[in-house]
């Protein structure tokens, strides 16, 4: 028998008892029925204490019990805790639990992996990140894992989001934030997040605000959705002032922030170019009277002498590097580089600006008209001319002067001004009427129903850019493989004398050449023909959904126009030549028509996608406009042998 | 015999120029930072048109060095390269990782370069400076320099020079002759003292030249016994192509064009010599003796209660052999979280079951442990998965091993086992590992016998049978069996899908959404049985149709899962197995409907039956009957057939396509 000294037992009687009300919590029996349907994660429970102390001080502590109940959300059992010189990581814990919640194993922190945190651009960072991958053989199980960090630099506060991920249930989400009351805060709430107030201790003169959630269900995986981020409820905590590296100051309106951010990029003669510089710019521009040639030139320059290089250091990144340094390395990051356009602007008096902006999720999120709230990932250069703004991405080497890509397009930043001056400005939008995708395909059928054809297409501004990243950032090789797998109904289609065009402006065009041999395309049994005359897009099938919880988009706004002209052997006759097809909705129109000109057969297709999110309640009309343009897409014409 | 040795090596080298072009002769005598304007025109005629970068030189070599008794491996690389365009600025980041840990010290010891630039016919040259020069610990044990070099632009040419020291002497950093840009040309020199023996493997099919010659390992003070001679073996090759990644391969080191090395012994006076593996025999003794491998021979006497309790559990299908309950109990108690043939550090046959996970040496290790305490005849078997390339019987190298399964004998039969893939079945193996070599450990006389891939028979089949209903709907079943692949990935939806996602998505793939048809009541069986093949049985609908002609496509829209997309082909086309596919279908014809025209029955052979495609229909009174088969009867076709297999698979694509035409009798 093992002796224990008797002032241990009440210790150990204690731990039991404790132990034992945690395996009565984590059992996964215990989770509502209510909370399974389509759930393949619970949250068990997810507690969030935030308490800001200063301007530069905020601890942050959560602690989240999640049961996984099966495979489909194994890759949940990877726990990660980021963290850099400015969001340090205080503590960490994490345990795992089996079905019935007894306890498998705790993890201590030498288990973990620590390694560099790679965001996949940049070439250096000073973030680090500590993981461990708790996955277990046996469903459903459940992990309890608790983070701490000492957060220095506000611009670093968590966003809250309710939904996080699809198929996750929440049983309690409990979110406190405490604050000075010299030290204001204010909470701007979206897509509906539970609005609350503060309570104001007395003594402490210390703010509380509190948040509880119980039994939010799942959210399914649903086609044709934006992004999760764009319609999850959304809570920003936007302090009263923010200090980044020495630069401090109010920052909870637009113009406040981009008075902080003003200082904080045009500090320190950032933007003085060295003379040599100033030179080249001089001689570049000294035969060029008119301002827009002057700006494009400009920016060519840039594109010619510069690239993207990430290198993320010091005050969480948010200082640029200066335009010498540029200048000497001919890289830089997005900051860098627009400040390096800026700054070639103004040796020839051009005012320039940067503009910070969320880049890549498309739609893009709403932004407060007046509340900030950190959502920005890229910053891009706007020049005024003409009353109007023009836009340049500074990343890269190839875009046409003037011209937004979908990363950044249609959508709203925050301009930068040198003297401390900005505001939410928002950047180029290009609708269905810009992005056009035309094609016209001409060809002759051979009696085995082998096509041979000459494709024309031409592509203008968003509808370019897949066009665009083949021409610039692929070899002629690679450029066919992909192609080839472009044309979906081509099978084993073959393209030859493939040639580009690109034509520069602020709506570049992308014009295409080239000879298709598609064997055996029209499909020949005994004296019957089956043809499908639209050879390049077809609309997808849209599954019926009774039920459906997520707003709906389909893509950005873009007009598909497909003309096909094929010659067929004298041989055989058209059964029956169908009828115009015409529809029209607010999610867009479509017509399509065949004609017979001679032993020619012609056919017109033309989609126009409005690009508008729409709620969940017009999913009906959206699957029958989809699956109307669906059927007719797959139309086949019957032909038979004379 | 000195002389004539000489006289030889004379004689290669003037042979060796004689076959040298001016340009070649050039780049061999290429210096590091010596650059002229015409070094920026390339003759890119002999390998791939428009490459985003040009790799014009890669020159390293490895040595050693001797100091107060501590050899040195010293490693340097020489890289010039032109940036041909936007797209090739990417190339003018390096990155260099060394490995440390406590016992063995690696550095990066030197580090230079420079970006030219041609401007007005003049060399501007630019120096990297410590800002363009980044250090982070990547890892645990790795230290990686990342080099972006200043001032490149469409045009420039990168020169990097670098040398790393390490102390490890084991390790011969091996070389790639053929990487992700095309290379004009590509040097390594390897230098090695005598005391240090190893073995050198080459691979790929670029034609390189190689020499070796002797030298001597300078030092300063002379120890008495050491062996100093060295030897100096040389590759090199001229405009290689770039590497190519394409589908249907199972491993691309299987085809890059590469060196590298194995340590065999050490020889130090005055320190006990140090033996590496340089056969079977070795690698399976030193694989036994080691803990993290040969674990499974330990006493583990906890271990037999365990045993007892599988084997006698009265839960279990009673038709099992001793050796399949416990193959069942390890597959479906242990997580496998990666491959290795070495089980992780620290990890004990004890700790491997408390923490129920761990990797395919610990989980197929444990396995064998419980059949040895069951008291069966069973032995590990080491190999290289496909994507990991494969391995060579007169090559023994631990490194290259990174799979372990078990065989046993059981009921006198030999089983192979693996069971750290959850849905894998008693005796079957996974396809990946069907890689040709696998070597059964025994002590003192490991055997080594062939994984064949021919060997591994992917067969399946589906069955469709349609009755015309009262009201001239088409009703019938839909019956698939999958093949071993199929059946381990089906199993693997049916468990982390919900019921109705998963019956829906898969009506959604047998009818193509084609409105007119419907799947419903889908059944699966044998779902726990990963032995056999999963079935699916379905109910089949197509709504009537009242039309003059009904068009049908007896594959109703199935395709063939070939798809290609290159024009050209560099490499061999690798399916890793045999395929074995036959589809049926009974339709009958609905009243008043008589057959206008059925597709042609027609075989297609590409290429001596290696690929057979049949399709068969005959007709009966009110009844069709069609049979398709499409076999694969080879793992493997050359790039040189390419185009003749894309080409039958056009024809076959057209059959797939074919349909029948029914027509209203009059």
């Amino acid at each position: 028998m093992i002796f224990i000294p008797k002032k241990y037992t009440i210790i150990l009687l204690f731990f039991c008892l404790n132990f034992h009300l945690l395996a009565q919590n984590l059992a996964s029996n215990l989770i509502p029925d209510s909370l399974l349907k389509n759930a393949h994660l619970v949250i068990r429970e997810k507690n969030m204490v935030l308490n800001i102390e200063s301007v530069s001080k905020a601890t942050y502590s959560l602690k989240t019990i999640f049961t996984i109940l099966d495979a489909s959300e194994n890759n949940r059992s990877l726990l990660t805790c980021n963290y850099s010189p400015d969001y340090v990581l205080k503590d960490f814990k994490a345990s795992v639990y089996d079905a019935q919640g007894k306890l498998i194993k705790k993890f201590n922190s030498s288990e973990w992996i620590d390694r560099v945190a790679n965001d996949g651009v940049s070439i250096f960072n000073d973030d680090r990140v500590k993981l461990i991958d708790l996955e277990q053989k046996k469903y459903p199980y459940t992990i309890v894992f608790e983070e701490k960090y000492l957060i220095k630099n506000l611009l670093y506060l968590p966003r809250i989001q309710l939904y996080s991920n699809y198929k996750e249930a929440i049983e309690h989400f409990s979110l406190s934030i405490d604050y000075p009351d010299d030290f204001p805060i204010i909470f701007e709430y979206q897509n509906g997040f539970l609005e609350a107030s503060s309570t104001i201790n007395s003594k402490t003169n210390q703010h509380h605000v509190e948040w509880n959630f119980h039994h939010l269900k799942a959210l399914p995986v649903e086609p044709f959705t934006p992004n999760l981020t764009y319609y999850s409820p959304l809570l920003f905590i936007i302090p009263s002032q923010l200090k980044v590296g020495s630069y401090q100051g109010p920052a909870q309106t637009w113009q406040e922030f981009a008075q902080l951010f003003s200082k904080i990029y045009f500090d320190h003669n950032q933007l003085n170019p060295p003379s040599k510089l100033v030179q080249e710019i001089q001689k570049l521009v000294e035969n060029e009277s008119d301002t827009l040639q002057i700006i494009k030139k400009i920016y060519k320059y840039l594109q010619h002498n510069t690239h993207y290089i990430s290198v993320q250091l010091g005050a969480g990144g948010f200082i640029p590097f200066s335009t010498n340094y540029v200048y000497k390395n001919k890289y830089g990051d997005c900051k860098a580089l627009s400040n390096f356009m800026v700054a070639l602007l103004k040796t020839q008096g051009i005012k320039g600006f940067p503009i910070i902006i969320e880049a890549g999720i498309t739609p893009a999120l709403t932004l407060n008209a007046t509340l900030t709230g950190n959502l920005f990932n890229h910053v891009i250069t706007g020049v005024i001319y003409n009353q109007d703004t023009l836009f340049f991405e500074c990343t890269s080497q190839t875009l046409s002067p003037g011209y937004l890509s979908d990363f950044t397009a249609n959508r709203r930043g925050l301009m930068i001004d040198e003297n401390g001056q900005g505001g939410l400005i928002a950047t180029k939008s290009y609708t269905e009427n810009e992005n056009v995708y035309y094609n016209y395909l001409n060809g002759q059928m051979t009696n085995d129903g082998t096509i041979k054809a000459n494709l024309f297409s031409k592509s203008s501004a968003l509808a370019q850019d897949f066009d665009h990243n083949l021409y610039f950032s692929h070899a002629p090789d690679e450029r066919l493989n992909i192609m080839n797998k472009m044309f979906k109904y081509l099978k084993n289609a073959t393209i030859s004398n493939l040639s580009f065009n690109v034509v520069d402006s602020i709506f570049p065009i992308i014009e295409e050449n080239m000879d298709l041999n598609i064997p055996f395309y029209g499909n020949i049994t005994g004296k019957r023909l089956i043809l499908n005359m639209n050879m390049l897009n077809r609309q997808f099938n849209v599954p019926l959904d009774s039920a459906r919880i997520a707003p709906i988009y389909s893509g950005k706004a873009m007009t598909f126009i497909d003309s096909i002209v094929l010659s067929l052997p004298e041989n055989f006759s058209l059964n029956e030549l169908p009828t115009d097809f015409i529809l029209q909705s607010d999610l867009g129109s479509y017509e399509s028509r065949y004609k017979i000109i001679n032993n020619n057969l012609i056919y017109f297709r033309k989609y126009i996608r409005y690009g508008k999110v729409l709620p969940a309640s017009d999913f009906n009309s959206f699957r029958m406009f989809n699956n109307k343009i669906y059927q007719r897409d797959n139309f086949e014409l019957i032909f038979t042998k004379k | 015999m000195r002389k004539y040795k000489f006289l030889l090596f004379f004689l290669v080298i003037c042979y060796g120029n004689y076959l040298f072009g001016q340009e070649q002769t050039e780049l061999i005598k290429t210096k590091f930072g010596k650059i002229k304007p015409e070094d920026f025109n390339l003759n890119l005629t002999t390998i791939d048109s428009n490459p985003n970068a040009v790799i014009i030189i890669s020159k390293g070599q490895t040595y050693t060095t001797l100091h107060d008794r501590v050899v040195k491996l010293i490693y340097t690389r020489f890289e010039r390269i032109k940036i041909m365009n936007k797209e090739g600025i990417k190339a003018a980041v390096f990155e260099i990782p060394v490995y440390f840990n406590k016992s063995r010290t690696g550095r990066l010891s030197k580090l230079k370069g420079y970006t030219y630039n041609l401007i007005n016919n003049k060399v501007q040259t630019t120096e990297i400076k410590a800002d363009n020069i980044f250090e982070e610990q990547t890892s645990k044990n790795y230290r990686t320099t990342k080099v972006s070099f200043p001032n490149v632009t469409e045009g420039s040419i990168v020169e990097l020079f670098y040398e790393t020291t390490s102390s490890y002497v084991y390790d011969i950093e091996p070389w790639s002759f053929q990487t992700a840009y095309p290379t004009l040309f590509s040097q390594y020199t390897v230098e090695i003292p005598m005391f240090i023996q190893f073995a050198t493997f080459l691979s790929g099919t670029i034609n390189l030249k190689s020499s070796i010659d002797y030298g001597n390992l300078s030092m300063p003070v002379v120890i008495p016994g050491l062996d100093t001679r060295t030897s100096i073996k040389k590759w090199e090759g001229f405009n290689i192509p770039a590497l190519k990644i394409e589908p249907f391969i199972s491993s691309v080191k299987n085809y890059q064009s590469k060196v590298s090395f194995q340590v065999s012994s050490f020889h130090f006076p005055g320190q006990p010599d140090e033996l590496y593996n340089t056969t079977w025999e070795e690698v399976s003794k030193s694989l036994l003796d080691d803990e993290r491998f040969g674990l499974f021979k330990n006493a583990n006497n906890w271990l037999e209660p365990i045993v007892e309790k599988v084997i006698s559990d009265p839960t279990t299908n009673k038709e099992f052999s001793a050796a399949e309950k416990i193959f069942n109990f390890v597959r479906d108690h242990f997580l496998c979280d990666g491959n290795g043939i070495f089980t992780k550090p620290y990890s004990s046959l004890k700790n491997i079951f408390e923490s129920k996970k761990g990797n395919v040496a610990d989980i197929n290790l444990t396995l064998l442990a419980m059949l040895l305490k069951a008291k069966y005849t069973a032995f590990p078997i080491v190999l290289s998965t496909t994507n990991n390339g494969v391995i060579f019987q007169q090559q023994p190298n631990l490194e290259r091993l990174n799979y372990v399964i078990v065989v046993v004998v059981d009921n006198d039969k030999y089983k192979f086992l693996d069971a750290s893939q959850p849905f894998n079945g008693y005796g079957l193996l996974p396809a990946y590992c069907y890689n040709g070599q696998a070597i059964i450990i025994k002590k003192d006389e490991p055997l080594q016998f062939e994984l064949n891939p021919q060997n591994n028979v992917q067969k399946s089949n589906v069955y469709i049978s349609l009755l015309v209903d009262k009201e001239q709907n088409w009703v019938g079943s839909y019956t698939k069996n999958f093949n071993q692949e199929e059946s381990a990935a089906v199993r693997q939806e049916i468990k982390s899908k919900s019921n109705a996602v998963f019956q829906q998505e898969l009506a959604r793939q047998i009818t193509k959404d084609n409105s007119a048809i419907t799947i419903k009541n889908i059944k699966c069986n044998q779902i726990e049985v990963y032995e056999k093949p999963l079935e699916l049985d379905a109910e089949m609908e197509i709504k009537k149709d009242s039309a003059a002609e009904i068009y049908i496509n007896p594959l109703f829209g199935q395709d063939l899962n070939y798809q290609f997309n290159a024009t050209k082909r560099q490499n061999p086309i690798e399916f890793g197995g045999l395929l074995d596919y036959t589809y049926e279908l009974d339709l009958d014809i609905p009243h008043g409907y008589e057959i206008e025209d059925i597709p042609e029955n027609q075989k297609i052979i590409f290429d001596n039956n290696q690929m057979v495609f049949l399709y068969k229909i005959v007709e009966e009174p009110n009844h069709l009957a069609l049979e398709v088969k499409l076999q694969v009867n080879t793992p493997i076709i050359l790039a040189s057939r390419y185009s003749e297999l894309l080409d039958f698979l056009a024809l076959v694509n057209k059959k797939y396509k074919e349909f029948i035409v029914l027509k209203k009798n009059n």
